[in-house]
């Protein structure tokens, strides 16, 4: 059944010359994927390979199931029947080809095949006519680039529809040649029409379309590895290798007191998977669509950054290849940082990771800015000026500011909040944070939370002048030594009180991934999987209480991000939760009671970066305000994973913003837009950020940003709440 | 050209400061910075290196023995190398005596031009450049906010209570710098490697043939008696209203003796 | 001779400093006390005038050395002049003021003569015949009481306005003494003064060796190096308020400085911003007017001596860190200062 009579190549000089045709074009491609392979080979060793039944799982989804990029419905449609189609083409090829040397092969020939691919040539089609019309017509910013061409994107377009266009019409004259034996949907129905043709002329003609359809698809093989369509093959692995969290931690720099260079500045100082980002890239733009730092005319294109990369590779891989005679001239190559990347653009990140979440095919292009910054502070002290103080003062006073850190818990006395070496034997440790310690505005975030805990009977402390400033700013700005070592300090200070989760987990936190002799270290004791955000409930909580016994609480997500995903990279275990989660779990125990609707404002809510896109915490902080607000958050269009950054993170707190308009300032024309009275926040640099920005937009008169904390404390001091009816207890406050 | 910077090593300036019963300062080691007005004169140093091929640049610093430490953050930013002159004897010195020992060290080593920060975190003196000039013998070019050097010739800008005046000498001479002049740059961590490896030499008084009679607690000319803290709280008065405001700013300005 | 009180007075380009009057007075009092003749020294231009000043003062003789050599020259001149002279008369005290001046010079001549010297006294006062000073150390957290021990005559350098200047009306000898030479390798005044924005500054006549003295329009120190600096934030609503606080620096003779909020407002260029990510200063007083003193702002000037806050939010957290607040309204306070100011300093 099926099997044409007349095999298509043309007699034995036919396969011949088919054979010679197929050598060519897999030579080239073998050729081509060596060379791609070596060159991504020279970045340094990293682990990939753990958390294999985790990557399987992920790739279903992402790459069968093309998950990512059904985010975006129509494009999303048109990539899936394009991909599939593409997969069953190729597998027809394989009959096709076969038949070039007079066979076939079974289940691939047989008529249901025939159904599917039909039905996947026309979807395939018309999502051709999709895309185009996206290029062409609607042109979405995205999609435009700074430094390629987009001649690329039409050659590939018009190869698949001519891999379509022969293979239907190869289908057509089979089926007229064969007298209706080689049965397709496509070729009966059309064939049909045709069959008064002579057997001949339809052999011949199906033997042309048969030359033309194996021509195109080996150009394709010569031609994909050589264009951006590469990503077609580099995807699928790029995919798989994944960063498996936890996403929210930088990756440390291994032997930093004894290594010789620091941070990134030529190629083969990125990691395999570095480099394997840039061949997986599709150019699809949306991690430019989304970066604040680009939407307010900042120099900074993400996409830009992860094809400069790749571009860099190919321009200078084949120096650090293994056996390669001539030794790269350093001295006479344009430096990479500085030339093809610019220095303002990698300070122009806030590292809100909004291009990382948003990537379909699993990019990450945080890690690598932050490894140029590595390089440009620890190699060359070029930075921005008004680093410097920040810099020698965390160095010097713990904190960014010329303060005495014995000062940090003065604020803590008027309300009777006690430190640890007063009262070591509290359960929970609330890690305030520089900017609640001393900055006044943020103060008021510290008492307030501070005052919600008494509240609901937490035995609770700081560590007062025995914290320092986590490292995080200086981690973000590219300073991994002055990272280290208040890091270093801090957990060493955590694990005198005790809040170390032990040995136990630290091994398990070690088995299968851990240090392994390079760049960058893999520690991850669990899994905060970008596709699953974590509930940020329950995980390990004893039975009946809100919070176990020894757990941090932090209002800064910053502190929160670094001490929760990145401490464990020095051996600092802590259960370690964001003051917004612990509210919530206080709620719903029934251990905080609440003046159900107390807020009557129209109230929105800014996501922070580094506990939303970081460590998904997105409903926590709208179940609490769910419950003290009387109609619930006003939603801005930019929320939960897709929300705009204060402008703030990434250390950008710590320098000026000259160029473009000021990301804050845009932020909060947002929120305005809600037509809400005051935005809920839950960081006090995005507090800060924000105060600015009202100000400079003059709404100070009718628009306030506030902490919920702060609405939480106002709620409580302004109607205290008796056990009863109209409190909030558990999942009576929210529907 | 020989680029000597005299560094001081002063507690943070947020550190907690005590008195022993000695009447001197107290020093907990893990305060200790490099007094910043130095910094400034270090990185002149630098750039100074930076325009004159062929010169050298050492870090030269009077303190106790642990200020080695103090002394390799400054190599940390750069030069060749560190002098430290430390000896128990020098314990207690005034400037005056500090600055005969400079000049010691500052000739032993061999200068062309000797940096100095204008003032130290800690005193505010900045009476140890001048006095340090009058023992060498050499011209000093004090409160420079810019210094040219050209053809063995040094010109700086000097900056006054109001405005500046240029000023200029022939080498070798003494310079003071001001924190107008430039911005310290911040080490990198290349910068911190290599300073571990430069050689840093230690001079004891004996090495430098200057008197330990001379100098020292012993020696000094003043003596503390007592110290009391004053309150480093605002005062922090209020108030309300336009009306005799305006009085009332002055007449406080008066009574700080700022007016 | 054992009780007698000197002051070093310091003369630019023949303008007697105000901060001389103020030693000479207070030279005048100790002498008066301790049973010693008083003194001033005075070098370079004018030094009649200058002597008649400080007779004024109490003084009851002036060394005068009248020469061109003093402006030509960098110190190097008083300190030869001023070391031959104390020398020759051995008194107890020279006093000179805490300028850039005086203390180069006493610096130079302590060491030359092997001297004490104590700098930045705030208080000085008389226990029997022990003279006890009073010096701010450690940034003005501690208040140190110094003696002098030893023989020989001993310089005491006093802070700017520490000893009021008490004009009692007399006349002082003026002793004439023969100027220095030039000297070998000397610091050369080769320059006017203030180069910087020559353009738009004031003429102000010829130095002695013939070279043009230049006063630039702003005589407004570096915000680093400023005394006083007054700065406007916000609260001035716009850049015309810029105009008020230039208005009061200069009776002041402050700088002027800005938040980092009307900085990106445009109101006024970055150099003046003042803060975590623009300059840190310390200056005797910071004057903010319409500035609310977040920790980003406070980080830049947090250890000035003196903070004086004008501002109408009575919640601005200025006033948790300030010496004295205003609650009002800048843009009639700021002009009323301002007037107040130049009839104190009776302009």
């Amino acid at each position: 059944m099926g099997h044409p009579p007349i095999w298509p190549a043309g007699g034995l000089i036919g396969s011949i010359i088919f054979a010679a045709l197929l050598l060519i074009g897999w030579g080239a491609f073998a050729l081509r994927i060596d060379k791609l392979v070596r060159w991504m080979r020279v970045g340094r060793p990293e682990n990939r390979f753990d958390h294999l039944g985790e990557r399987v799982k992920y790739f279903t989804l992402m790459v069968l199931g093309q998950r990512g990029v059904l985010r975006d419905p129509l494009p999303g449609i048109a990539h899936f029947f394009t991909f599939w189609g593409f997969i069953v083409i190729q597998l027809d090829a394989l009959n096709l080809w076969a038949q070039g040397f007079h066979f076939t092969i079974p289940i691939i020939s047989s008529r249901p095949f025939a159904v599917v691919l039909d039905i996947l040539i026309v979807l395939a089609f018309i999502a051709l006519i999709e895309f185009a019309y996206r290029r062409l017509i609607v042109r979405p910013k995205q999609l435009a680039s700074q430094s390629h061409s987009p001649v690329d994107a039409f050659v590939i377009l018009g190869l698949i529809l001519l891999v379509l266009l022969t293979l239907a019409l190869y289908e057509i004259f089979a089926y007229v040649a064969t007298g209706g034996t080689a049965w397709t949907p496509f070729g009966a129905t059309i064939g049909h029409a045709w069959m008064g043709m002579s057997v001949s002329t339809a052999t011949a003609l199906m033997r042309v379309f048969w030359w033309a359809n194996v021509l195109v698809v080996v150009s394709f093989l010569i031609y994909i590895p050589n264009s951006k369509h590469l990503h077609l093959m580099a995807t699928p692995f790029n995919v798989f290798f994944r960063n498996m969290g936890p996403v929210g931690a930088l990756q440390p720099i291994e032997n930093l007191e004894e290594r010789e260079d620091y941070g990134v500045h030529k190629i083969n100082q990125f990691t395999w998977k570095q480099l394997l980002d840039g061949y997986a890239c599709t150019e699809c733009g949306r991690c430019n669509s989304v970066c604040p730092a680009l939407a307010t005319d900042k120099p900074l294109w993400p996409k830009e950054i992860i094809l400069s990369v790749k571009e860099e590779l190919f321009a200078t891989g084949d120096g650090y290849l293994v056996g390669h005679q001539q030794e790269v001239d350093e001295s006479k190559v344009e430096p990479m940082v500085g030339g093809r990347i610019k220095d303002e653009t990698l300070w122009a990140c806030t590292n809100c990771g909004a291009c990382v979440e948003i990537c379909p095919v699993s990019i990450e292009h945080v890690q690598k800015i932050d490894d140029m910054r590595r390089y440009l502070v620890m190699e060359e002290s070029r930075f921005p000026q008004e680093v410097t103080p920040l810099f020698t003062n965390l160095e010097r006073n713990q904190n960014p500011w010329e303060i005495s850190n014995d000062t940090r818990a003065e604020w803590a006395q008027a309300i009777g909040v006690k430190t640890l070496s007063e009262d070591p034997a509290v359960e929970v440790l609330y890690w305030v944070g520089c900017m609640g310690s001393f900055d006044a505005r943020n103060r008021k975030v510290a008492t307030a939370f501070a005052k919600v805990m008494q509240a609901a009977n937490v035995h609770f402390g700081i560590l007062g002048p025995e914290e320092s400033c986590t490292g995080d700013p200086a981690r973000r700005i590219g300073n991994e030594y002055l990272w280290y070592m208040l890091a270093s300090q801090n957990v060493e200070t955590l694990n005198g009180y005790g809040f170390n989760k032990g040995a136990a987990v630290a091994d398990s936190a070690s088995n299968g991934n851990g240090h392994n002799g390079n760049g960058h270290v893999n520690t991850t004791p669990a899994l905060t999987n970008a596709a699953q955000p974590s509930n940020g409930h329950g995980v390990g909580v004893e039975p009946g209480r809100a919070y176990n016994v020894k757990t941090v609480v932090a209002t800064c997500p910053h502190c929160f991000n670094t001490i929760k995903n990145e401490y464990p990279q020095l051996g600092g275990h802590y259960e370690v939760i964001h003051h917004t989660e612990f509210i919530a779990r206080l709620i719903d125990s029934g251990q905080l009671r609440l003046p159900v609707g107390f807020d009557k404002r129209k109230l929105t809510y800014h996501d922070p970066c580094f506990i939303g896109r970081w460590n998904g915490v997105y409903e926590e902080p709208r179940r609490v305000l769910n419950v003290i607000n009387s109609d619930g958050v006003a939603e801005m269009k930019r929320n939960r994973n897709r929300s705009f950054c204060c402008g703030g993170g990434g250390g950008r707190v710590w320098m000026e913003e000259k160029i473009g308009k000021r990301i804050n300032n845009t932020r909060v024309e947002e929120a305005l837009s809600t037509g809400a009275d005051a935005m809920a926040a839950a960081c006090p640099f995005c507090i800060t950020m924000f105060e600015d920005g009202i100000k400079a937009v003059a709404a100070q008169d009718h628009f306030a940003v506030e902490d919920i904390a702060e609405i939480l404390a106002r709620a409580l001091e302004a109607s205290p709440v008796a056990p009863g009816p109209t409190t909030a207890r558990g999942n009576e406050a929210h529907p | 050209m020989n680029i000597v910077v005299c560094v001081k090593e002063t507690p943070s300036t947020t550190a907690e400061k005590r008195f022993g019963p000695d009447m001197r300062l107290e020093r907990r080691k893990e305060d200790a910075i490099i007094n910043p007005f130095d910094e400034y004169a270090i990185e002149e140093g630098l750039r100074q290196q930076e325009k004159h091929a062929g010169s050298t640049v050492t870090i030269l610093c009077m303190g106790p023995a642990t200020a080695t430490e103090t002394l390799r953050r400054a190599l940390a930013m750069g030069g060749d190398r560190g002098v430290l002159v430390t000896d128990p004897a020098l314990e207690g010195s005034d400037a005056i005596a500090t600055a005969k020992v400079l000049a010691a060290a500052l000739d032993k080593i061999g200068y062309d031009i000797a940096l100095f920060g204008n003032a130290a975190a800690d005193s505010y003196g900045g009476v140890v450049p001048s006095a340090t000039a009058e023992f060498l013998g050499q011209p000093l070019l004090s409160y420079a906010s810019q210094l040219d050097i050209e053809g063995g010739n040094a010109k700086i800008q000097r900056q006054a209570e109001v405005g500046y005046s240029v000023v200029e000498a022939g080498l070798p001479v003494v310079v003071s710098v001001v924190k107008a002049i430039n911005e310290p740059r911040y080490p990198s961590m290349k910068g911190i490697m290599q300073s571990k490896k430069k050689p840093l030499d230690t001079f004891s008084l004996a090495d430098l043939g200057v008197d330990a009679a001379l100098v020292g607690a012993g020696a000094a000319r003043e003596k503390a008696q007592s110290a009391e803290k004053i309150s480093t709280q605002r005062k922090g008065e209020i108030y309300m209203g336009n009306d005799g405001a305006a009085d009332r700013v002055v007449a406080f300005l008066a009574e700080q003796k700022v007016l | 001779m054992a009780n007698d009180i000197w002051a070093l007075a310091e003369i630019t380009n023949g303008r007697l400093a105000s901060i001389s009057l103020q030693v000479a007075s207070k030279a005048a009092e100790l002498a008066k006390a301790l049973g010693g003749a008083s003194a001033a020294v005075a070098m370079g231009a004018n030094t009649q005038a200058a002597g008649q000043e400080l007779g004024a003062c109490g003084v009851e003789t002036v060394y005068a050395a009248e020469g061109s050599v003093y402006d030509e020259y960098l110190i190097q001149p008083q300190v030869e002049t001023l070391a031959a002279l104390i020398q020759q008369h051995q008194p107890r005290l020279v006093l000179f003021g805490g300028t850039n001046f005086g203390r180069d010079v006493a610096a130079r001549v302590a060491a030359r003569l092997g001297l004490g010297l104590e700098y930045n006294v705030g208080e000085v006062t008389l226990e029997g015949n022990d003279v006890v000073m009073t010096v701010p150390a450690f940034g003005g957290a501690q208040a140190v009481k110094m003696a002098f021990q030893g023989e020989g005559t001993r310089l005491l350098g006093a802070r700017p306005n520490a000893f009021p200047t008490v004009r009692a009306g007399g006349a002082a000898t003026v002793q004439q003494v023969s100027p220095a030479s030039a000297p070998t390798r000397g610091a050369k005044v080769s320059g006017p003064f203030g180069t910087e924005g020559a353009a738009e500054a004031g003429h102000l006549g010829k130095a002695p060796d013939g070279h043009d003295i230049w006063m630039p329009a702003a005589t407004r120190a570096k915000l680093e190096e400023a005394q006083i600096i007054v700065s406007g934030g916000r609260g001035l609503g716009g850049p015309q308020g810029f105009a008020q606080i230039e208005e009061l620096a200069t009776a002041l003779g402050a700088s002027v400085g800005a938040s980092r909020a009307a900085v990106d407002a445009g109101w006024i260029p970055y150099g003046h911003q003042v803060g975590q990510t623009g300059k840190t200063v310390k200056p005797t007083v910071y004057i903010a007017c319409g500035i609310s003193g977040a920790v980003q702002h406070k980080a830049g000037m947090g250890t000035s001596s003196l903070v004086i806050a004008i501002n109408k939010d009575k919640d601005a957290p200025i006033f948790g860190f300030c010496d004295l607040g205003v609650v009002g309204d800048l843009n009639v306070v700021v002009p009323q200062l301002t007037a107040a100011v130049k009839r104190r300093k009776g302009e």
